[in-house]
């Protein structure tokens, strides 16, 4: 599956989050936290973009949202991956591989085969 | 599965969306402001700097309240529907488990739910389905318009005019129907049959199955004659032979080439009782002319331009008509829809019907919905247990809602069948003037309707049950473990004041019906002036070109009595014009010897037979004055004619008419040589034109005539008269191989089918109050013995103290009284308002016949009564220790 470029980035936030939340249910703040920590900054997430895409997979059952109580006491909602989330991350996880092995040949291809 | 279906979530309101996106984003900002703060900024700045970091915050705001919103949007619908399935399943595993009751319901519903189907299908095919042909709502039929509504279709000359100048009328064709003799090979026979001008199928849009249609070469004067038959006849006669286009089949004695196979059901609209199977070209323009002799044409039929009213059409149409001097003065043009046309005079019968299965409907939703309120005190423990574990109001509605909507649907299922029986057995006892019913089906537009009114019932005689089980408080079930108190004396008063409906309706219903048997029976039994048991009529036609003139006819007629005179098992036979109740009539004017007859007098139609000399010995026509015919008269000089004893006594009052003299239409006088009983004639109580008789000798006989046979009483084979048209037919073929017999039939089928529609109305009306009866006898058993048990306890005390078991079957049956008292009050008051509507249909008695209404309050008070009886005696055998000891 071929993504073009603005969909693969949305793509890549939604399987970001999956994956992180595949640890266990978080709220927003520590998803940013951890992605941030994990890519060392590199990938550059917005929390804008990061909320929205919580909110859209939510819409789309891949994840369930329950209000609980953060590390300090307070309210927070927390996020939890649901079965069909789980099951999407394993499509996307293999795609994202496939697609990265694929783009690395390209890269680390040094010079013409020869004809 | 989700969390929320395991445990309900109260669903979050607009605000408490807005609250929550708001609550997260605040959460996240102030945890990455204190971040921030954490290293090293201020707070005021740190806040500033969480809230640059984050992005386009109002936008994320936007979004995810709206993203919340469809969530919360989609999941209350995603859980109403599961909510809905589980109310179906739970319904459905709840009627399962009560076997009994379940059927019970639905066979109820089905009675309702099929009489209401059937009647609809036929209410569609006559009344609502439009025609089967193009732009059908177009589709009139233009007729000459005289005083006092009289009808007459178009000259050929009119037709001609209105054809080639109306602008309003797109188009003009021609049907005239007619029957012809078909002969060549196999047995002659007379098939239904019409002329038509050529462009007719096209117009109608039918297409023929084989061969072709009729073209204009086909009508041209001198132009090879052709037919074309019907795919019935096709199969029938011809045993659907391949090399059937080509054939010369004779008909009327003119061998015609068949050019084509036409749709048995293509009838025309202007023909609907008829099954024609035999179609000839009009010849255009008609092949010699004949000024001043009106030729009998047949009906046009025309399609009025889009947009044009009828009664601009109707003028333009008369301004031709006048203009061509085709009418006389006061004449006009008459639009008559064969849309309207089709159910004939039986439209007001129809929507009686109608409104008569409607109540049976009715009767039917409240029996259901009294079994329903009975189901739902006994489940008044369940419905506690609901109810605790926090079932709110509406979810409970819901729940029996859907319960009642999954039985009007079993009941719907189960009516579908009942009306395709139903329908069958409307079709074939289907009066002779309503023939094209043989083509009514259950078409989807039927079905549709059986679906909604299903939907619909179930609803009706649901929501006032749910409504009631749901009202009970918790504390209150659960104390007395049943829908005791306020609740079961409300639900008392309420089923009593179903059954005094359906007792109501029922009376309404069963006056009908009595009305109609009571106008049946008056009809059977009205005097017919001539003795029809035993009698055969056959009709004959004998076709001009072999039998040219009246001595040639005679002649026929006379070795043919000689022939069947000697069949074994015939009493009598003769030959007459008619054959009552159906007499030709005259229109002329009656002149009486030394007397002024008024202008009404002079125009008065007579009907008229003309008989050989033993008609009246045979037909049992007693001869009130002066004599029968004699063979002297036939062929006689003097003129001599005899009159009925209406005739008689309208003409010469008070003075005997034998000897006396009259004229029609200017002819010679002729002098009456005896008066004769009235027989019924034109209608089944004898129409009015048909009051005033007059008998002539046969003596030049027309080329159609009846020969009546009277079988002997005892020598009838199997006492059927029928059995004797073998012989006879053998006889007639041995006279002539071409002649076909036709309309044979017995005098008394004759006027069973006089009185057909009466009789099918009778029989429909009949069937519906006999339904209604029934249902309402079972609603009033049902709610007597539901009361009875409810009050077992009550009962057991009363007899313990000493109450007699007469007073106690009393004081039950009472309470049934009580209950019906009421409704049939209301129910006669309501017939005798509502049968106004079918005065119409009745014959020698009022819409207010108090014989009818008398016998309708003594049936269902004896019905009522017995209804009452039965738990009221079980009341009076209450073992009182058993019943204390119960609870």
């Amino acid at each position: 599956m071929v993504r073009a470029p603005v969909n693969l980035l949305q793509g890549t936030v939604d399987v970001l989050i999956l994956k992180t939340l595949s640890w266990q249910p978080m709220h927003g703040f520590a998803v940013s936290r951890w992605i941030r920590q994990r890519t060392d900054g590199v990938l550059g997430l917005e929390d804008a973009a990061l909320y929205q895409a919580l909110h859209r997979l939510e819409r789309r059952g891949w994840v369930e949202a329950e209000w609980g109580l953060s590390e300090n006491n307070r309210r927070a909602k927390f996020y939890v991956l649901t079965p069909a989330g789980r099951r999407q991350l394993r499509a996307e996880d293999g795609v994202w591989r496939r697609y990265a092995a694929a783009v690395s040949k390209v890269l680390e291809s040094t010079a013409l085969e020869p004809a | 599965m989700s969390r929320r279906s395991l445990f309900r979530f109260p669903w979050r309101s607009r605000q408490q969306i807005v609250r929550d996106v708001d609550d997260e984003l605040a959460f996240h900002l102030e945890l990455s402001a204190r971040e921030l703060a954490a290293g090293g900024l201020p707070l005021d700045a740190a806040r500033a700097e969480a809230t640059r970091q984050f992005g386009d915050l109002e936008g994320t705001r936007a979004y995810c309240r709206e993203v919340d919103g469809s969530l919360e949007q989609r999941a209350r619908r995603a859980e109403w529907m599961r909510e809905l399935w589980q109310d179906v399943r739970y319904g459905a595993r709840k009627l399962w488990t009560s076997p009994g009751f379940t059927t019970v319901s639905a066979l109820t519903l089905a009675l309702g739910i099929g009489a209401n189907t059937a009647i609809f299908s036929v209410v569609h095919h006559l009344l609502l389905a439009p025609l089967p042909y193009p732009a059908a709502e177009r589709l009139v039929i233009p007729w000459r318009l005289g005083p006092q509504g009289i009808m007459m279709s178009p000259s050929r000359e009119l037709f001609d005019a209105w054809r080639e100048q109306s602008r309003m009328l797109e188009r003009v064709e021609v049907h005239s129907a007619r029957d012809f003799t078909l002969a060549g090979e196999g047995e002659p026979e007379v098939i239904r049959g019409a002329r038509i001008t050529p462009g007719f199928t096209a117009f109608l849009g039918v297409a023929p199955v084989v061969g072709r249609a009729f073209t204009a070469e086909d009508a041209r004067a001198g132009a090879a004659p052709v037919v074309a038959i019907g795919t019935g006849l096709w199969r029938r006669r011809y045993g659907g032979r391949a090399d059937i286009i080509g054939l010369t089949i004779v008909v009327d004695e003119t061998p015609r080439t068949v050019v084509g196979v036409l749709p048995s059901d293509f009838n025309g609209p202007v023909s609907f009782q008829r099954g024609n199977e035999v179609w000839t070209p009009i010849p255009m323009p008609r092949a010699e002319r004949r000024p001043r002799v009106e030729e009998d044409f047949g009906s046009p039929l025309a399609r009025l331009r889009p947009g044009v009213a009828d009664s601009v059409a109707e003028r333009e149409l008369a301004r031709i008509a006048t203009e061509r001097g085709d009418v006389r003065p006061g004449w006009t043009a008459k639009l008559m829809h064969p849309q309207e046309m089709r159910a004939g005079g039986a439209r007001r019968s129809l929507l009686i019907m109608l409104g008569a299965v409607g109540f049976v409907l009715l009767i039917a939703c409240a029996n259901v919905a009294n079994l329903l309120l009975t189901r739902a005190g006994a489940r008044a423990k369940e419905i506690a247990v609901r109810v605790a574990l926090g079932a709110g109001r509406g979810r409970l509605v819901r729940q029996f809602l859907a319960e009642s909507a999954l039985l009007a649907v079993l009941g719907g299922a189960v009516g579908v069948v009942l009306a395709w029986w139903g329908l069958r057995v409307i079709v074939a006892m289907r009066p002779n003037t309503l023939q094209s019913l043989d083509q009514v089906r259950l078409d989807p537009a039927v079905l549709a309707f059986s679906a909604g009114l299903s939907v619909l019932t179930g609803l009706l005689f649901g929501l006032l049950p749910a409504l009631y089980a749901s009202r009970v408080g918790v504390s209150e079930l659960i104390k007395t473990g049943a829908l005791g108190g306020a609740g079961a004396a409300s639900g008392r008063r309420f089923r009593g004041v179903l059954v005094a409906a359906e007792v109501a309706l029922s009376a309404v219903v069963l006056v009908g019906a009595g009305l109609l048997v009571r106008s049946v029976m008056r009809l059977e039994r009205v005097d017919t002036g001539y003795d029809p048991r035993n009698l055969l009529t056959v009709s004959l036609t004998l076709p001009p070109s072999r039998y040219a003139t009246a001595e040639a006819r005679s002649a026929f007629h006379h070795a043919l009595l000689a022939e069947v005179r000697a069949v074994p098992g015939v009493e009598g036979a003769t030959v007459a014009t008619g054959v009552p109740p159906r007499l030709g009539l005259l229109f002329g004017t009656i002149e009486v010897e030394g007397r002024e007859l008024s202008p009404d007098e002079k125009a008065r139609p007579l009907a008229y037979n003309s008989v050989m000399p033993d008609y009246f010995r045979l037909m049992r026509i007693r001869v009130r004055e002066g004599r029968a015919f004699t063979s002297e008269d036939v062929g006689s000089k003097a003129r001599v004619l005899i009159v009925n004893d209406a005739l008689a006594r309208a003409h010469w009052p008070n003075e005997s008419a034998v000897g006396k003299r009259m004229r029609l239409g200017g002819d010679e006088y002729s002098t009456v040589v005896g008066v004769v009983a009235t027989v019924v004639a034109g209608g089944p109580q004898g129409s009015d034109e048909s009051r005033h008789q007059i008998y002539f000798p046969l003596d030049a006989p027309d080329a159609r005539a009846s020969l009546v046979v009277r079988a002997s009483a005892q020598g009838a084979p199997g006492g059927d008269p029928l059995a004797l048209v073998p012989p006879i037919k053998a006889r007639v073929l041995a006279l002539d191989r071409q002649l076909p017999l036709r309309d044979v039939a017995t005098a008394q089928s004759l006027l069973r089918d006089s009185i057909s529609r009466q009789r099918f109305n009778m029989a429909l009306l009949a069937t519906f109050a006999a339904m209604a009866l029934v249902l309402a006898a079972i609603g009033l058993y049902g709610v007597i013995s539901y009361a009875v048990t409810q009050r077992t306890r009550e009962i057991g005390i009363r007899i313990a103290l000493g109450a007699r078991p007469a007073r106690v079957q009393r004081m039950v049956v009472l309470e049934g009284v009580r209950m019906t008292a009421v409704g049939l009050a209301v129910g006669l008051a309501s017939a005798l308002a509502l049968s106004r509507l079918l005065a119409s249909l009745l014959f020698g008695i009022t819409p207010r016949d108090p014989a009818t209404y008398a016998a309708v309050a003594t049936l269902l008070a004896t019905v009522t009564l017995l209804a009452c009886w039965i738990p009221a005696r079980r009341a009076a055998r209450v073992d009182p220790l058993a019943a204390i000891r119960t609870e």
